[in-house]
């Protein structure tokens, strides 16, 4: 790789740099919300329209993207807010490790991980799902108990997925306080003397720490998973943090068990349980920390199918909290926690706004039909300067992390909110389903039909206008539009093609030890 | 010793075996390129009024110039270069092209120094291939000489920020003050240094600023006499075309000649509906790690302040043209450079391949297309007129100051006039144009021909109406257009 600039810090270390200097100068976020304001305002009242369906699109997407910009300037206004922490407030904890079929060695190097938590008093439980998610290596789950001397609770009626479970450990463990791990998030020693201390104030429910994928440049998806990680687990959840709206994630959390309780417990009725779990945390009053440093390292899904799954899984989710929970009107949040919730949900409501916006140039080019009567260049000055500030307010706020990719990946992602949308507003039925730990090989390049579908027919859009109306400047502008939104999704085609392995470098590789220690076993 | 809060790129041995190399070579092409242009255009306006210009005495050349809007240095040089030399347009061209050559190690060195060899190398050649560079190289006018003392300023400039040596303090005020005197709109070049100065002043040592202080009133009191001069001689010459407020194509017309010169209607057209190409450019510049440095603010303000600054204050005043704003020209081939060079290496591999092709394609297209806009076929249009008109027609120009590149060639013996009419050995100011006069003025310029051949050329507002007259009035006999904006009308008027 090239970075020739000679400015760019040599420390370039993935794991630190995007917690690190995500702080953006008011100016800059001020200038940024006030050009995005001005530009929405020029393209809406000051541009005569042309089509009027294809003018209401348009600017149906201006405001959708209006709404996104400021509400995520509003976002990361102030990244640096401190909560108390008291390292010495060291109150017993369970360790909850979620299990639901994973190969058997992955749990292993988690649960010993948990073991060597440098920490007074805490328990570990293996929460085996394994059983009632029919996987086969259920009982290894046990015997991999028995042999690390740590507990497990095999659950033997389905009941709420992954918030089942933990609903389930709740009622069988003690402690009032206890962290969650999928089963392939490794913690490092110092995970809970980071994060317990937060504890000391009484009404702080729950801790979050980032989701790091030490997998990231396995491969084309990982890598693109992680991209968009970065920028939600930077300046997002540092920005949340400081306006008390932080959700779960998960994983790599620590929860105070009377506030999950007097929540409902882990909301099982939401494929996304921990943001609606979150959500009714704060409306009770419970505030919320997060914690950016790296304390667990996980694995991002390997192949595009998991992808796939989990985003779908995440959009769902989210879509659900906008059309099923009364946001607006729940009395127990605060105006920026509202906010807040109705930003990070309604981000997957993109993917029909991107469809808008790449079709029409395509539109364009079999009908002529325009959404603005044609002023091309008068758009373009507002237009420039608006979208680099917006990209360069991405980067800074990123600590210049944010790339090309993430965004790739995020707006290719289109198909799969769509989907959600869909499978919302129809009330369909998904199953839980657990992000694959290990890679499903093959190709993936079906699902992406709606990609490949775009640039056959901007293709044919093209000729077909070169028949009918010659080389003109319309042309080169729609065409450009085209090529923009193909190479935006370039790279996600490219992960759905059978994956070429890239040099494997974790950034933290740990050795395991195996620790011969009795076991409990508890069955449910 | 001085502590910088900034890391500055290093800027010890940038002349290695390769880089001498490349820029020899680049330096020969450019050569090659721009004496073969010199001999090929007509003589344009602005060339045949600066020639005409300097063929005056000093003091009467300080008068010309003070009442054309503009500053003396140029026009001394010119005056002496071609006192030395021969008072062809051939031997002005010589001077640009002399100066402009000059400033190409200047290009490599200031680009260097702002980021490294790579980007000052790459950035070089784009400035030898630009046609715009190349039409400005090639021109008798002040543009060369305005982009050298720019990149001069620049120099030392960095030079100051990082070393703080008297010699670059030296640099530094005589450029500035050599650029103040070249063109007014050097001072827009000074205050986006100055700005970016004061935008991190912090991160400089404090007496900066108060050096800094005393440079601007230096410059100030360096300009005060001419200012002093100027005033004094009460009005402006009126011998220039009319410029119109800017409109947004015209902005990005700017940065569209910036790379590929000057191309026809449809082509330029074509290259500005192309504009989505920059969001796709600043879609992919999202690289990792890729922090704005403190230089490449520097690289941002010249291309922005000064471009956008002249445009806002063109709706008050019109000024905007985009050779005024040649200086930016350069910092935006730099920016060009270094965003490409972000890229992985195949990446920026095949974007410099694309990069230069198409520039050398729209040189290549500038040169020998006849549709370029910017050319202005006098010559011909002069030859064409001393065989074709006789001593019973009548010659009329319109607008009344392209009598300047006309009677450069024009050798015939028809009489020449200009609409509106205009006695230049008494008014220095083109007067101006009254539509209750046309006729009046027809009626007088015709008297006793056969023929008039009119010929159009910048538009000042009055050219349809005029035209329309004339059509109404007598029978049009041809047409024939020399080049963009320049057509010549025969009518048969007796």
């Amino acid at each position: 790789m090239k970075l020739i600039n000679n400015y760019i810090s040599m420390n370039y270390t993935p794991k630190i740099i995007f917690l690190k200097n995500t702080q953006a100068t008011k100016y800059l976020l001020t200038i940024g919300a006030i050009v995005s304001v001005i530009y929405f305002i020029f393209i809406t009242f000051f541009i005569t329209p042309s089509n009027y369906w294809l003018y209401g699109a348009l600017i149906v997407g201006e405001t959708f993207h209006l709404w996104q910009i400021v509400s995520y300037i509003i976002t990361i206004w102030d990244t640096n807010s401190k909560n108390t922490c008291e390292t010495k407030f060291q109150p017993e904890v369970d360790i909850l490790i979620t299990v639901a079929g994973e190969p058997i060695e992955i749990i292993r190097k988690t649960a010993i991980a948990a073991k060597n938590i440098d920490y007074p008093k805490f328990n570990i439980y293996l929460l085996n799902d394994g059983f009632v998610a029919k996987k086969d290596n259920w009982k290894e789950v046990e015997l991999l108990a028995t042999e690390l001397g740590i507990n497990c609770i095999t659950r033997r009626i389905p009941h709420g997925a992954k918030a089942g479970n933990i609903n389930n450990a709740l009622k069988q463990t003690k402690s009032k306080f206890f962290v969650v791990f999928d089963a392939d998030h490794i913690p490092n020693p110092d995970f809970l003397n980071k994060t317990m201390g937060y504890f000391i104030d009484s009404k702080v429910a729950f801790v979050q720490t980032p989701q790091y994928y030490k997998n990231y440049n396995q491969n084309l998806v990982t890598e693109g998973a992680w991209r968009q990680q970065e920028l939600f687990f930077g300046a997002i959840c540092k920005g949340k943090n400081s306006n008390n709206s932080v959700f779960m994630c998960g994983t790599n959390m620590v929860l105070r068990k009377e506030a999950i309780l007097e929540a409902g417990g882990m909301c099982e009725t939401n494929i996304a349980e921990d943001f609606l779990t979150s959500l009714f945390v704060h409306s009770k009053g419970w505030k919320s920390v997060y914690v950016p440093e790296v304390l667990a390292e996980g694995l991002a899904p390997e192949d595009f199918m998991s992808y796939y799954k989990q985003q779908f899984r995440w959009a769902r989710g989210s879509l659900e909290i906008i059309f099923k929970q009364n946001l607006l009107f729940n009395k127990g949040l605060s105006f920026i926690q509202k906010l807040q919730y109705l930003a990070s949900a309604s981000y997957y409501l993109s993917g029909i706004i991107f469809l808008l916006n790449m079709a029409l140039p395509i539109i364009f080019l079999f009908t002529n039909q325009e959404p603005l009567v044609n002023s091309s260049m008068t758009i373009a000055l507002v237009f420039i300067p608006y979208i680099y500030l917006v990209m360069y307010i991405l980067q800074r706020s990123s600590n210049f992390t944010y790339s090309f990719k993430g965004l790739a990946f995020s707006m290719s992602s289109f198909m799969i909110h769509i989907q959600a949308l869909i499978a919302v507003l129809s009330n369909q039925k998904n199953g839980f389903s657990i992000t694959s730990k290990t890679q499903v090989s093959g190709n993936f390049i079906h699902l992406n039909w709606p990609h490949i579908l775009y640039i056959l027919t901007g293709v044919l859009g093209i000729l077909y206008y070169i028949y009918s109306n010659g080389i003109n400047s319309s042309l080169i502008a729609n065409t450009t539009w085209i090529v923009l939104n193909i190479m935006i999704m370039i790279p996600f085609i490219m992960a759905s093609l059978p994956l070429k392995q890239k040099n494997i470098v974790f950034d933290n590789q740990k050795s395991f030890q195996t620790m011969p220690v009795s076991s409990k076993l508890t069955i449910d | 010793m001085i502590k910088y809060n900034i890391k500055f790129s290093s800027s010890s041995n940038l002349w290695d075996i390769n880089s001498v190399i490349v820029i020899i070579f680049a330096t020969l092409i450019s050569l090659a390129i721009s004496v073969s242009i010199i001999y090929l255009n007509s003589i344009r306006l602005d060339e045949a009024q600066s020639i005409w210009q300097v063929s005056h005495s000093v003091s009467e050349i300080l008068d010309i110039v003070g009442r054309d809007v503009h500053v003396p240095l140029y026009h001394i040089i010119l005056h002496f270069w071609q006192a030395i030399f021969d008072n062809s347009i051939i031997s002005a061209r010589y001077l640009s092209l002399f100066i402009s050559i000059i400033s190409i190690p200047f290009v490599y060195i200031l680009s260097s120094k702002i980021y490294n060899k790579q980007i000052g190398l790459m950035t070089t050649i784009i400035f030898i291939l630009s046609p715009f560079i190349n039409w400005y190289a090639n021109e008798a006018r002040m543009y060369s000489l305005l982009l050298l003392l720019a990149v001069l300023n620049s120099i030392f400039f960095i030079d100051i920020l990082r070393k703080n040596k008297r010699i670059s303090w030296i640099g530094f005020i005589a450029t500035a003050i050599l650029g103040i005197y070249t063109h007014y709109f050097y001072w827009l070049f000074l205050l986006s240094n100055a700005l970016f100065y004061l935008i991190n002043y912090r991160q400089f040592p404090r007496e900066l600023f108060q050096k800094f202080s005393i440079v601007g009133i230096i410059l100030i009191l360096s300009i005060s006499p001419w200012i002093y001069y100027v005033v004094n001689l009460g009005s402006a010459a009126n011998t220039k075309p009319i410029l119109k407020s800017p409109s947004s194509v015209d902005l990005f017309n700017t940065f569209s000649q910036y790379i590929f010169g000057f191309q026809p209607d449809l082509i330029n057209s074509i290259i500005l509906a192309a504009w989505p190409v920059v969001v796709i450019i600043i879609f992919t510049s999202l690289q990792r790690k890729l922090k704005y440095s403190i230089f490449t603010t520097f690289v941002a303000i010249h291309i922005l302040i000064p471009i956008g600054l002249v445009f806002i204050l063109s709706y008050l005043r019109p000024m905007f043209l985009s050779r005024y704003l040649i200086i930016s020209a350069l910092f935006f081939y730099l920016y060009i450079v270094y965003i490409i060079n972000t890229y992985f290496r195949k990446q920026s591999l095949i974007l410099y391949i694309g990069l230069i092709f198409s520039i050398g394609l729209a040189l290549f297209l500038q040169i020998t297309s006849p549709y370029t806009p910017a050319k202005e076929n006098f010559e011909d249009l002069s030859l064409y007129l001393t065989t074709k008109a006789t001593a019973r027609d009548t010659i009329v120009l319109s607008a009344p100051f392209i009598i300047y590149p006309f009677e450069y060639y024009y050798q015939g013996i028809t009489s020449v006039e200009t609409f509106p009419i205009w006695d230049r050995s008494k008014v220095v100011s083109i007067p101006n144009f009254d539509s209750s006069q046309i006729e009046g003025q027809v009626n007088k310029i015709k008297d006793g021909h056969q023929y008039m051949y009119v010929i159009l050329a910048y538009d000042q507002g009055y050219e349809k109406e005029f035209k329309n007259y004339l059509d109404k009035n007598f029978e049009k006999i041809s047409e024939r257009e020399f080049s963009p904006d320049l057509t010549l009308y025969q009518y048969k008027i007796n």
